[in-house]
C-alpha cells in the first residue's frame, strides 16, 4: 500500500469510533487501535538500576517484522495516529536504526514516538527525523541533572554525549516543529531530590516537557529504591518540582509540560474511569505476543498464525481485559497507578510481577516499612 | 543454550580476535547467550622471558608443532585448568572455536580439556583452517570436535544452535560436517553471509579493548573478500567476490563503539579505528559516502577527530579531490599493496593498474597530507634483476611522498589456493612446492635467497632515502634473516650453513627456545664441523 498517500480521514474516523466504542463500554469492537507499540529492541550501553530487560535478548529485525506481521497490522499501521517504537535498548544504535525509521516514517499520518537514553540521539539521527517531515515526540531518559548522578543511575560514562546531543536538538529545534522532547525523570529514592535541579535543566534546554515516573521493581535488588518507601519526601519533592516550573515560566514565559505521578496518600476522583489503553492500544513485540501496555500483566494473545487483526482485538485476551475492567474487576489495572492513582498507595502497583513465579511474587512483595 | 567463543594461541594481540567479537555480537543481537574467551591473549599477558618471541608471527612455529603445544600446555597445567574452569562454569552447551593452521593444535588440546570438564558439551571447529580439505579429516580424528563449520559463522551457528536446542535434525543445517558412526556427513553448502548490513555491532563486553595491545582502536572488516585476483593471494578462497557493508552501517558501528567507550577521564576515547578489510576502496561510491559521512557528522564531534587507517586499491578514481576528502574524514594513512615497480611483472601478477598511476596517486595522497605505506614483494615467479630495478627506480622516484614501507618478510610466498599455486607451470615455478616459502623458478635463478637478497637490498635502499622501513618483525630484520636462513637451509638439510645462521643468531638472543630447539635438532647431523658442534654445544650443552 502506498502509505504516503493514506487518507487522513480513515484515521480521524477511526478515532471517533474508538472514542466511542470506549464510551459506551463496548467489548467487541468494529474500531481499530489509535495507538500501536512495536517493542523495537536495540544494543543498549546503560546499565540503569530500574532496567527490566533481559540479559539476552533480540534485537529488532525489521525484514522480520514485515515477513511475519506487517500483513495483519497493516489495518492498524494505517489507521493509528501513534506509532511507538520503543523497547529494551536503544532503536538509534540497530545497525539499520535510518531504515527502520524510514519504513515506519512511511505512515506519515502517525505521530512516531520513542524513548531513548539519549546517547544515541546523535546529530545525524535528529537530521534524519527533522528532515522526514513526520511528527516526533522523543522521550529522553535522562533521569538526573549531573554526570556523578547519572553515572550512579546509569553505570555509564555517556553524560556528556548526551548533553552534547542535546545541545544539538536544541538548536534544530529553532528551525522545526515536527520535533517534541520530552525529558523522563524515573524516579527512585537515589535521585528524587534531584528533580528540581531537573526541571531547571530541562527548560534551559528548551524542553517541551518533563514526565516522572515512579520506577517499577522488577527484581528484589530493585526494591530498596522504590519511592514507596520515601511517601512524605516524594510529595514535598512534586509540589517543590511544581513551584519550581511556576517560577521558571514566571519569569521566562515559555511554557513547559510537567506531567507527574499521582502523590502518596491523596484521594483521586475516579468517576468510573477505566484504563483506556484495553481499548486504544495494542503492542506487538518481536515475538508476535499482543498485550495492551508495557506494564500488562501475565495475560496475552499471540498474532502468529491469525489471519485477521481481528482475531486478536476481538479475541479471548481483549475481550476478557475489556470486561473485567467493565465489571470492575480491574485485572492488571487493579494495581496500576497509571489506570488507578488510588493504587499509588498500594505497594502492589510499583511491582512488576510478569513472568514471575508465586514464591517470587511473594517475595517481591514483602513490604517491610520502615 | 549458552555458547562460549574460544580463540586459541597463536593469534594477534593487539585487538580482541574480530571473529570471536564480530559473531559474539550477532549471536547475542539473535537472543542467544554467549560468552568470549581469548586463550592466546590470556597466556600472552602472562608469558615469560623465555617464551616472549612466541607471538611474534615471524617465530610463531612451534604453535604448529602439536607435540609442542601439549607439552607447554602441560608445564602451564594451573593456568590451563584455571582458564578450563571458567569456561565450564558459564554451563555452555556449544564450545565453539576460531580455527586456522596456527591454533589448531592448542584448540584440539582445549577442546578435549573442555569435553572432559563438562559432560555433554557439543564442540564445533569453524574458520579459515577447513578451507584445507585436508584439516576436515584430520580434525575429526585428532580432536573430539562434534561439527566442523564451512564458511560464515553468522550463517551456520544460528541454525546449529536451534537444532541443538530443539533437538531437530543436524542434516537441515547448511555448512556442517558433523560425525556420523565412523564417517563424517557433510551438510552442504550454507551460503556466504551477504547481508553485511543487518550484522550486529561487535561486542567487547567479554574482551575488553584496554586488555589488549592497542586500547585506542577498534579493527573492523567492514567489507569481505576482494575486487581483483591477483595470482599470489589466497583470499579468494575465504571470500567468495566482495561483499561491503554500506557507508551508513559502517559509520553508526564506529559512532556506536566512540559513544559506548566513552570516558571523560581519558584523553584518547577510543580516537582510531583500522580497517582491516583487504582493501577499503573496493567500491568507491562508499568511500565517498562514508567521508561525507564522517564530515557531516564526527562520531562525538566535541572530541578529537577520529582517526582511521586502511588498505587501498590503486584505483583511478582516487584523485586529487577523493584524497583530500579522505584526509578531511580523518584518514591518517593508506596502505596500498603496490609489490613491485615493474610494469612487466604487474600483469604477471594479474594487477590491473599501471606504474605511473600508482606514482600519481602516491604523490596525491602525500600531498593531501595523508601517510602512504606500500607494501612491497621480492622475486615474484618471472621478475628479473632488471625488474627489481625497476622496483628499486620506483622508490627513488616517489619514496619522498612515502611515510614508510613494508616490505613482505615472506618476500614472495606459493599460497595454498591462490592462482599462482593452482598454476605452478604458468610461473615456471619448479613442482612439487613442498614448502610454501622455499619454492624456486625450474631455471633456478629464483630461489629464497635470491628474494631475501633482494628485500634486503631494497631496505639499504629505502633507509638510504630516509623511508622508514616496517618490516612488521619483533626481533630486527638482521635477527630476521639469520632465523629464515637458518631454517631455510636446514629444511634443505644443508646442516652447515643452517648451523652458521643460527649461531649468529644466538649470539644474540642466547636463550631463544625456538632457536635452541632447532640447534639440538641439528647438532648431530651431518657435516657440521667440529669446531661448529662445540660451538652450538655452549649453548644447548654435550647431552642437549
Amino acid at each position: 500500500m502506498p502509505t504516503d498517500r493514506i487518507d487522513n480521514s480513515a484515521v480521524l474516523e477511526n478515532a471517533r469510533l474508538n472514542e466511542e466504542e470506549y464510551r459506551e463500554r463496548k467489548v467487541c469492537l468494529k474500531s481499530y487501535p489509535q495507538a500501536i507499540f512495536v517493542q523495537v529492541d536495540g544494543p543498549c550501553n546503560h546499565e540503569c538500576l530500574f532496567c527490566s530487560r533481559p540479559k539476552v535478548y533480540s534485537h529488532f529485525d525489521l525484514d522480520r517484522f514485515r515477513s511475519r506481521y506487517e500483513d495483519l497490522l497493516m489495518p492498524v499501521l494505517t489507521r493509528v495516529s501513534r506509532i511507538n517504537i520503543t523497547g529494551s535498548g536503544e532503536l538509534l544504535f540497530l545497525p539499520e536504526a535510518k531504515r527502520n525509521l524510514d519504513y515506519f516514517n512511511r505512515y506519515v499520518h502517525a505521530e512516531k514516538m520513542f524513548a531513548t537514553n539519549g546517547s544515541s540521539l546523535v546529530p545525524k539521527m535528529v537530521d534524519h527525523i527533522a528532515v522526514s517531515g513526520n511528527r516526533y515526540t522523543i522521550h529522553v531518559s535522562l533521569h538526573s541533572s549531573n554526570e556523578n548522578l547519572h553515572r550512579l543511575i546509569t553505570a555509564s560514562n555517556s553524560y556528556p554525549v548526551v548533553m552534547e546531543n542535546l545541545k544539538y536538538i536544541k538548536k534544530v529545534k529553532r528551525e522545526i516543529e515536527n520535533l517534541r522532547i520530552n525529558y523522563i525523570f524515573v524516579m527512585t529514592s537515589q535521585n528524587a531530590r534531584n528533580l528540581k535541579d531537573f526541571i531547571r535543566l530541562a527548560y534551559g534546554n528548551g524542553a517541551d516537557g518533563v514526565v516522572v515516573y515512579y520506577y517499577y521493581v522488577y527484581r528484589l535488588d530493585q526494591k530498596s529504591a522504590s519511592c514507596y518507601f520515601i511517601k512524605d519526601a516524594v510529595n514535598d519533592i512534586l509540589r517543590e518540582a511544581e513551584e519550581e516550573l511556576d517560577s521558571l515560566t514566571g519569569k521566562d514565559g515559555r511554557q513547559m509540560d510537567l506531567i507527574l505521578p499521582p502523590r502518596f496518600g491523596v484521594e483521586y476522583e475516579m468517576s468510573g474511569a477505566l484504563c483506556k489503553e484495553a481499548w486504544s492500544q495494542v503492542m506487538v513485540n518481536s515475538g508476535g505476543d499482543i498485550i495492551s501496555c508495557d506494564v500488562a500483566g501475565d495475560s496475552r494473545e499471540n498474532i502468529s498464525g491469525k489471519s485477521d487483526f481481528m482475531e486478536v482485538w476481538n479475541g479471548r485476551y481483549y475481550i476478557d481485559l475489556r470486561r473485567n475492567l467493565i465489571e470492575g474487576k480491574y485485572d492488571c489495572a487493579s494495581f496500576c497507578w497509571r489506570a488507578n492513582p488510588n493504587t499509588v498507595n498500594d505497594f502492589r502497583s510499583h511491582v512488576i510481577t510478569r513472568g514471575k513465579s508465586e514464591e517470587e511474587i511473594r517475595e517481591l512483595l514483602e513490604v517491610t516499612e520502615e | 543454550m549458552k555458547v562460549v567463543l574460544i580463540q586459541c594461541p597463536v593469534w594477534g594481540t593487539r585487538e580482541p580476535p574480530a571473529a570471536l567479537v564480530q559473531l559474539s555480537g550477532h549471536l547475542k543481537s539473535l537472543g542467544i547467550d554467549t560468552r568470549c574467551f581469548d586463550l592466546n591473549n590470556h597466556l600472552y599477558r602472562r608469558r615469560s622471558d623465555e617464551i616472549s618471541t612466541m607471538w611474534a608471527w615471524e617465530q610463531s612455529m612451534s604453535w604448529y608443532d602439536g607435540g609442542w603445544v601439549r607439552g607447554f600446555f602441560g608445564s602451564i597445567s594451573k593456568v590451563i585448568d584455571e582458564f578450563t574452569d571458567a569456561i565450564a562454569g558459564c554451563e555452555p552447551g556449544l564450545a565453539a572455536f576460531s580455527v586456522s593452521a596456527s591454533t589448531y593444535h592448542a584448540s584440539c588440546f582445549m577442546a578435549d580439556m573442555i569435553k572432559r570438564r563438562r559432560r555433554g558439551i557439543k564442540v564445533i571447529f569453524g574458520g579459515p583452517a577447513f578451507l584445507d580439505p585436508g584439516y576436515i579429516g584430520k580434525a575429526f580424528s585428532d580432536s573430539p570436535a562434534d561439527f566442523l563449520a564451512i564458511g560464515d559463522g553468522e550463517t551456520i551457528l544460528p541454525a546449529l544452535i536451534r537444532a541443538l536446542d530443539t533437538g531437530g535434525p543436524i542434516e537441515s543445517c547448511p555448512g556442517l560436517y558433523y560425525r556420523k558412526g565412523k564417517r563424517s556427513v557433510y551438510t552442504g553448502d550454507a551460503g556466504d553471509f551477504s547481508l553485511l548490513d543487518k550484522m550486529a555491532f561487535m561486542d567487547y563486553s567479554d574482551l575488553k579493548i584496554e586488555d589488549y595491545d592497542d586500547a585506542v582502536h577498534v579493527a573492523m572488516m567492514s567489507s569481505r573478500g576482494c575486487v581483483w585476483k591477483c595470482a599470489y593471494c589466497s583470499t579468494r578462497a575465504f571470500a567468495r567476490g566482495y561483499r561491503a557493508m554500506s557507508a551508513e552501517r559502517i559509520h553508526q558501528e564506529i559512532t556506536y563503539h566512540r559513544i559506548c567507550n566513552f570516558d571523560a577521564k581519558r584523553k584518547d576515547n577510543l580516537g582510531h579505528i583500522d580497517f582491516m578489510d583487504l582493501e577499503f576502496n573496493g567500491r568507491m561510491d562508499r568511500v565517498k559516502e562514508f567521508c561525507r559521512l564522517m564530515i557531516d557528522y564526527p562520531p562525538c564531534a566535541f572530541l578529537p577527530q577520529m582517526k582511521w587507517v586502511a588498505n587501498a586499491i590503486i584505483h583511478p578514481d582516487l584523485d586529487r579531490d577523493m584524497l583530500q576528502m579522505i584526509k578531511d574524514a580523518g584518514c591518517r594513512k593508506l596502505i596500498f599493496g603496490i609489490e613491485t615497480g615493474s610494469e612487466r611483472v604487474l600483469k604477471l601478477m594479474k594487477k590491473p593498474y599501471s606504474v605511473n598511476v600508482a606514482k600519481r596517486i602516491i604523490k596525491d595522497a602525500f600531498e593531501a597530507g595523508l601517510e602512504v605505506t606500500t607494501n612491497f614483494m621480492f622475486g615474484f615467479p618471472g621478475e628479473t634483476e632488471e625488474d627489481f630495478q625497476k622496483t628499486l627506480d620506483f622508490v627513488k622516484e616517489v619514496g619522498k611522498y612515502i611515510e614508510r614501507v613494508y616490505p613482505s618478510r615472506t618476500y614472495c610466498a606459493v599460497e595454498q589456493f591462490s592462482y599462482m599455486q593452482e598454476h605452478l607451470e604458468e610461473f615456471g615455478i619448479k613442482p612439487p612446492v613442498n614448502h610454501h616459502l622455499y619454492w624456486e623458478t625450474a631455471d633456478g635463478t629464483n630461489t629464497y635467497p635470491v628474494r631475501l637478497e633482494r628485500c634486503s637490498r631494497f631496505e639499504e635502499l629505502c633507509s638510504g632515502l630516509g623511508v622508514k622501513v616496517d618490516c612488521g618483525v619483533k626481533t630486527s630484520v638482521e635477527m630476521d634473516n639469520w632465523y629464515n636462513l637458518g631454517h631455510y637451509y636446514e629444511y634443505g638439510r644443508e646442516y652447515a650453513k643452517a648451523a652458521e645462521y643460527f649461531l649468529k643468531y644466538l649470539e644474540k638472543d642466547p636463550k631463544n627456545e625456538i632457536v635452541l630447539s632447532r640447534v639440538k635438532a641439528i647438532r648431530r647431523q651431518q657435516g657440521l664441523t667440529s669446531v661448529m658442534k662445540k660451538e652450538l654445544e655452549k649453548y644447548v650443552g654435550r647431552e642437549g
